[in-house]
């Protein structure tokens, strides 16, 4: 039996009822139905004209259908394509065979308990394919997991984790968002985490009890210390919730001018000009567009984007609707990690009002898709290809997405954060988006050892100290500073005598999202090592040699000079940043604490 | 320009393909040939202006500075081969790479082996403690043979190589091989490979089984085959299927004819070649005016060209007839009276041109695998695709659109397609004025044909109907391709017109990308056409009736011919059993098993007086010859194949026939000589002077003009390069004809269940090849396909024997129980004796060409007692 035999059942054939009728029908569950025609991914076909023999727009056809040589026959000269083409192309095709597309996402279908037969049945794929899928995904499936993320690691996670192994088999999560109130855990979609001012053995004694273990509900600290603020203008005390108010926009031409005006640069860590990215999309040739927020907030210690997500969702969605306009675009994504399964329903809630108002609809329409963990996924083009359906690997660029992103098409990807800020720009063209040219302000996410941990917003060029003694009340009482990893476990280590460093994109490179960890003096040189090479190994998605096989060697590197030799190796040889910026702290850790790394 | 270790060159796409066209090598180890790039193994990486990136993947930019072996380079090379060994122990070209760079494998850690391996295939064995996860074997399966077997399963270091069932065999693999042919490790190997001797030769050829005509790269040692690859050649860039990949073994089978043999007392002796060559031409001569001759679409255009100047001129006979006749004679019939010219009309290569498939009446995955990989890979690149066929095919699967016909009912389909394009206007109608006749009455006719009202007929919904009609009508590239669910009809040739109607109303023809090609199915059916192994038909497409042509082969032949036409093929049957022809020669043909109604055919072939078969083995039809002559297969000679696309090829030999067998040719240069015909060749190759001389289609053929990829005829001049697309100016009839065919149902429909019937992907016609190899341990046995409502109405349980009964004998199969077939409908192969198929099918013949019906039988199934 051919595996498609199995994926594209013939009409009529046993499998008709649940190509036709989704997932859903077949799963009995209709929790997650929308009450519009579901649309994953409502894949917009080019006019029934552009195919037409002479009819206009059939270049733009011909471009979207890829009509050069096909692969297996490729040429000397190919350019290269993204990983899984072919897998795509077959889905793609699996899709529009389906008498009504089915609902929701593959991930979704696996989150749901679907076995993987009925999944590939369903969705018209390989048996193969979606072993391959489900392997891929870390957080799939019921079942505690405890919180590893590195404010959670250095902040209690260890005695929870062993707490919560009593009561059974415990898993692994590598940040749920809460490095605020360390630790957490979560239990299916509930996230518990330790509510503030309540000491670690005291919550972890009432979880042993089997008491209340203290839900997270406790709303995310934020405060800006710029003013106005730009992030958090909806958010910190005082601002009224602004809501349906930020899809007020002007037209693309204005949109397009005040963000060249602004100068703003992606959020979400690569801080590529986002006018010139929309730009980029805008011209490239092709029949049909996406704008794809990112909100898979991977990098242990940020928030900012789930602060956004649950309380000012509006403001991200009416930022893709302001991209929406100058690409040209009739369809978004909002790809959300699975680890943030308040943020999921409050994006989701979002979409429907949004809808419901008519500010999303035909003209542009958002489909919220559930990650469902792999950090890896941050990265655009992995995104994109779990947005698809496929394992989220990266793929080489170029072609970047704006040119052959979602589905082959011109594609934006713009991070939540970046989002947010675009309607507020959008609005006001004449201000000034930041303190200094070309930099604008940025959310902070502060963690670990600080007394007021929080969301802080501050011009970017902001001295990190500043961040942290007036943003985030100083030190613990009787804590002294040892380091601070700064944007994640591809980002920064900072020694205490090095919290000078203004935080820029330019001034410290690697600032990423900017979340920032502060780890006292307890924490021992090592242990980070260890941590950040744990986190190395356990999401490095496989896809290139360098990374797959030497992020699970980097902890048995005896001394300075072999591991100095294999950091060149997964930074010069990797494909992607995931493999490229592994090293980026761990050289901090070498330069700044010698062979403590070691000990 | 750009600058490749301070040389300047052209920049070509990639840096990769840039460095290689400079000369710099690079270790590319997922780098495959026909494979996209994917960037997964990072051993190509260079310097661009100082910063390292991966050759493979990036565009090679004018201007850029480049550095392919610096010492930072170099030292990260050695370093990533010491962090593969630690993971994997790659043989192949990557492990001798590694060790060229001195990596031993002691510097990093090594955990445990995945200890996977697997040798439930026939014909692949998996070893993925070898396996450096490159992905060539994934990306070949899924970007040259469109398949899904492979996955990547697990993530980071647990990431391994996977496949969509365990054990490999249950995978849904298809066995092409190419996995195995791209893998650099070892990890998926041939399994006659770990057996294969180091010092082979190799030789360039052509495939023997389907009419694809995939070129190979036969090695071999010692007088054996010891393996097949795919050539990088026009036809199959490399690629090949589970038969000429891996299907040799009958060459050196213990079976094998090696001696002729002469039937003595009722027994089948062995005999000399001098006294068989001297029986056959006696007993030939003696029954001169009551001898015919039947040709093979398996053996060479020189053989074929030998066998009818033999029978003509030799014998004074036209009684001369291949099995074009049971497969693609309508095809010509229908596309000639069409066109004037009777083979399709344009190329394989056409199939990426095209933006739209229209795949009529043919399995072509499994029949014509590597066009079918064509196919799959056109679809999933975005062509669309229309199939029409009453099963549920592995292209229908993928279709666009399926119009799923009642076996029988093609021509009330194709007018019904017809009609919709005329009546929603989506014709062309200046390449009606300008190049066709008969539009007024035409119009007229098929405006009646409504899809709506003929949807009872096929049982195609009329809107299905118009919205295939819709796809085909509007692309603006429609290429169409047709088999034998087409032909072997009732109505087969009129099918074949109307296909051709349908092209020739939306202008889809002369041009890259459209056009109507029937899939020609035996590996030289075009060929032993186009040599003129038909009754009215001499080389080269002469008619009978045209003097002057007639003239050029008395000329050249030294005798004359008769005038009147000879008989085809069940002509001839029934003249045998009417005592009119009482000696028949049989060139390398089962029609005992192949030809339908088999017990109609034994009472022919017995009540002949003197059977002549010329064969590798004891076929059905061998066992009842009088003198049976040991021929060679296709790699133990030389020679040439034509291909469906028109596409003549060499045919070399690679080892030496078994035993006493002779080369075919050279054994009908005997007979002809024997007769008092000697022949001047000493070799196939200097036959075409004399084909060029008479067929003025062929007259720039020769061998040394074939070297590379062939030449697709007409070659009219030593200068002209062949002919790709036909039909780009006018028809050589003049205009296209139009035709007006009414549908008469066949007289076999009606029954209670229509038996269709076909071939499998493993095995090739009447199986003597493929059974005996190991294909047979993918496929054993016919297997009876049958819809789960029919099988449940007679008790049929899966896998159940049952016997399959109709007016004209019975069979007898295993029954499976699938949706591939609708209710009503069952379908059978027919590789295997045993089975009998063609005891079942009946005397309704095509009513143009005589091609028998083999598609549509009424029959009945009941488990077997």
């Amino acid at each position: 039996m051919h595996p498609l035999e199995h994926a594209v059942g013939p009409p009529g054939g046993e499998l008709e009822g649940m190509a036709a009728g989704g997932l859903h029908d077949i799963l009995g569950d209709d929790s997650n139905r929308s009450t519009r025609p579901p649309s994953y991914p409502d894949r917009a076909r080019p006019a029934a004209a552009a195919r037409r023999r002479g009819g206009a727009g059939a270049a733009a056809a011909e471009n979207r259908r890829g009509n050069r040589y096909p692969p297996g026959m490729a040429d000397e000269d190919a350019a290269p394509v993204p990983t899984g083409a072919a897998h795509l192309r077959l889905l793609e095709r699996a899709r529009r065979l389906a008498v009504e597309p089915a609902a929701g996402h593959p991930l979704a279908d696996l989150a749901a308990g679907a076995s993987d037969a009925v999944v590939a049945a369903a969705r018209g794929l390989p048996l193969a394919t979606v072993r391959g899928l489900r392997s891929f995904y870390d957080q799939l499936g019921d079942g505690r997991r405890a919180c590893d993320g590195t404010a959670c690691r250095f902040g209690g996670g260890e005695a929870l984790a062993r707490r919560l192994a009593r009561g059974g088999a415990v898993g692994t999560v590598r940040c749920l968002g809460h490095c605020y109130a360390a630790p957490s855990f979560r239990d299916g979609d509930r996230v518990f985490a330790r509510p503030a001012g309540q000491p670690l053995e005291a919550w972890l004694a009432e979880l042993d009890e089997g008491g209340a273990p203290g839900e997270a509900a406790a709303p995310i600290p934020r405060r800006a210390l710029i003013e106005p603020a730009v992030v958090l203008r909806n958010l910190v005390p005082g601002a009224a919730p602004a809501g349906l108010a930020e899809y007020e926009l002007p037209g693309p031409e204005r949109i397009l001018a005040a963000l060249e005006a602004s100068r703003l640069r992606g959020r979400g860590g690569a801080a590529y000009p986002t006018a010139a990215k929309w730009r980029a999309a805008r011209d490239a040739a092709g029949a049909v567009r996406w704008v794809v927020a990112n909100g898979d907030e991977g990098d242990p210690g940020s928030y900012t984007d789930r602060l956004l997500l649950e309380e000012d969702p509006h403001a991200v969605l009416a930022g893709m609707r302001a991209c929406a306009l100058v690409i040209g675009a009739r369809h978004g994504v909002l790809y959300i990690r699975g680890e943030y399964p308040r943020a999921l329903a409050c994006a989701r809630a979002a979409v429907e009002a949004a809808r419901v108002a008519g500010h999303l609809g035909a003209a542009f329409d958002v489909e919220v898709v559930a990650g469902a963990g792999s950090y890896v996924c941050g990265e655009e083009t992995a995104l994109l290809r779990s947005i698809e359906g496929l394992r989220g690997e990266p793929s080489p660029k170029p072609p970047y997405p704006a040119e052959r992103g979602l589905f082959g098409c011109p594609t934006v990807v713009q991070n939540v954060e970046t989002l947010a800020v675009v309607p507020w720009i959008a609005r006001g063209a004449d201000r000034p988006a930041g303190a200094a040219p070309g930099s604008g302000t940025k959310a902070v996410s502060v963690s670990g050892g600080v007394a007021r941990p929080g969301v802080v917003e501050v011009a970017l060029g902001t001295p990190l100290a500043r961040v942290l003694e007036q943003g985030a009340g100083g030190p613990r009482p009787g804590r002294g500073w040892k380091m601070a990893l700064v944007g994640g476990p591809l980002g920064r280590v900072l020694p205490a005598d090095r919290f000078d460093t203004p935080l820029g994109y330019d001034t410290l490179p690697g600032l990423g999202h900017a979340g920032v960890v502060v780890l006292d003096r307890s924490v021992a040189v090592r242990a980070l090592a260890e941590h950040l090479f744990e986190f190395a190994r356990a999401e490095s998605c496989g896809s290139c040699a360098p990374c797959r096989i030497g992020t699970a060697r980097l902890r048995d590197m005896p001394d300075r000079p072999r591991l100095e030799r294999l950091l060149d190796t997964l930074e010069i040889g990797s494909l992607c940043g995931f493999g490229q910026g592994v090293p980026r702290p761990i050289r901090d850790l070498l330069e700044h604490f010698g062979d403590e790394v070691f000990a | 320009m750009i600058r490749i270790n301070g040389r300047e060159v052209e920049p070509r796409g990639t840096l990769l393909a840039t460095c290689r066209a400079a000369g710099v090598e690079l270790p590319a180890f997922c780098d495959g040939p026909g494979l996209m790039p994917a960037g997964h193994c990072r051993a190509c990486l260079v310097e661009v202006d100082g910063r390292p990136q991966a050759a493979c993947v990036t565009p090679a930019r004018a201007g850029a500075d480049v550095r392919t072996h610096t010492a930072r380079l170099q030292a990260y090379r050695r370093d990533l081969g010491e962090l593969m060994r630690a993971e994997s122990r790659p043989g192949g070209a990557v492990g001798r790479t590694l060790a060229e760079w001195g990596v031993d494998g002691t510097r990093y850690r090594r955990p445990a082996e995945r200890g996977a391996r697997d040798a439930s295939h026939p014909y692949l064995r998996l070893d993925l403690d070898a396996c450096i996860l490159c992905r060539r074997c994934l990306r070949a399966c899924e970007e040259i043979q469109g398949q899904f077997v492979y996955a990547i399963e697990g993530r980071g270091a647990a990431a391994r190589l996977a496949w969509g069932g365990a054990p490999f065999a249950e995978s849904g693999c298809v066995s092409c091989g190419a996995c195995a042919a791209t893998c650099p490790t070892g990890a998926i190997s041939d399994a006659d490979r770990e057996a294969a001797p180091v010092m082979t030769r190799v030789e360039r050829t052509t495939c023997g089984y389907c009419g694809v005509g995939c070129q190979l790269d036969v090695h071999a040692a010692g007088g054996r085959i010891v393996r097949i690859e795919g050539a990088a050649a026009a036809v199959n860039h490399g690629h090949l299927c589970v038969k000429g990949r891996y299907a040799h073994a009958h060459t050196r089978h213990p079976e094998r004819l090696t001696t002729p043999l002469i039937r003595r007392g009722g027994e089948l002796v062995v005999a000399s070649w001098e006294e068989a060559i001297a029986t056959v031409a006696r007993e030939l001569e003696a029954r001169r005016g009551r001898v015919a001759g039947l040709s093979s679409s398996r053996c060479t255009n020189e053989e074929n060209y030998l066998f009818q100047k033999w029978l003509r001129a030799g014998l004074g006979t036209h009684d001369v007839d291949c099995c074009a006749r049971v497969c693609h004679a309508p095809s010509a019939a229908g596309m000639r009276a069409a066109f004037g010219t009777g083979a399709a009309t344009n190329s394989l290569a056409d199939i990426e041109r095209a933006d739209l498939l229209l795949v009529v009446g043919a399995n072509v995955t499994e029949a014509h695998p590597v066009t079918g990989a064509r196919v799959r890979r056109a679809a999933l690149a975005g062509a669309r695709l229309v199939v029409v066929d009453p099963r549920v095919t592995e292209l229908a699967a993928l279709a666009d659109i399926h119009l799923q016909t009642r076996p029988g009912t093609n021509v009330p389909l194709f007018n019904a397609l017809a009609c919709a394009l005329v009546d929603e206007g989506r014709i062309d109608r200046d390449f009606i004025a300008a190049r066709t006749e008969g539009w007024d009455e035409y119009e007229q006719f098929i405006r009646g044909e409504t899809p709506e009202r003929l949807a009872a007929v096929t049982g195609v919904p009329a809107d299905r109907v118009r919205a295939a009609a819709r796809l085909y009508g509007d692309a603006a590239r429609p290429m169409m391709m047709h088999g034998l669910g087409v032909t072997e009809h009732l109505q087969g040739s009129e099918a074949v017109m109307l296909l051709c109607n349908l092209a020739m109303l939306t202008g889809a023809l002369g041009r890259p990308g459209t056009g109507v090609n029937p899939l020609r199915g035996q590996n030289n059916v075009q060929g032993a056409a186009d040599m003129g192994c038909q009754p009215d038909l001499l080389t080269g497409y002469v008619a009978l009736d045209d003097a002057a042509g007639r003239a050029r082969f008395e000329a050249a032949w030294g005798r004359p011919l008769p005038e009147a036409p000879g008989r085809i093929l069940p002509e001839m049957i029934e003249a045998a059993r009417a005592g009119e022809i009482r000696a028949l020669f049989i060139f390398g043909e089962d029609v005992l098993q192949t030809d339908p109604d088999s017990r109609h055919v034994r009472a022919s072939l017995e009540a002949l007086e003197f059977l002549v078969v010329q064969e590798l083995f004891m076929t059905e039809t061998a066992s009842l010859a009088h003198v049976v002559l040991p021929g060679a297969s296709a790699l133990e000679k030389d020679g040439t194949f034509t291909n469906g696309e028109r596409r003549i090829q060499r045919v070399r030999r690679v080892v030496a026939p078994p035993g006493g067998a002779r080369a075919d040719w050279e054994i009908l240069c005997a007979l002809m000589a024997a007769g008092g015909l000697p022949q001047p060749f000493r070799h196939p190759g200097e036959a075409w002077e004399e084909i060029g001389r008479v067929a003025p289609l062929f007259a720039g053929v020769r061998y040394e003009r074939l070297e590379g990829d062939g030449l697709q005829w007409p070659v009219p001049a030593l200068d002209h390069p062949g002919t790709a697309i036909l039909h780009t100016e006018g028809f050589p009839r003049g205009r296209g004809r139009l035709a007006r065919v009414a549908y008469t149902p066949s007289p076999e429909l009606g029954g209670a269940l229509t038996l269709t019937t076909g071939r499998v992907l493993e095995h090739y016609n009447a199986g003597t090849m493929t059974r005996r190899s190991d294909n047979r341990r993918l496929v054993d046995a016919d297997a009876l396909e049958i819809h789960p409502d029919d099988a449940a109405a007679r008790g049929i349980a899966a896998g159940a024997m049952v016997a399959i009964a109709s007016a004209h004998g019975e069979a007898r199969a295993r029954a499976r129980i699938t949706t591939r077939v609708p209710a009503g409908v069952v379908f059978l192969s027919f590789h295997f004796p045993e089975t009998g198929a063609n005891q079942l099918t009946g005397q309704v013949r095509d009513r143009i060409s005589g091609c028998p019906e083999y598609k549509v039988t009424a029959v009945e199934v009941r488990p077997a007692p």
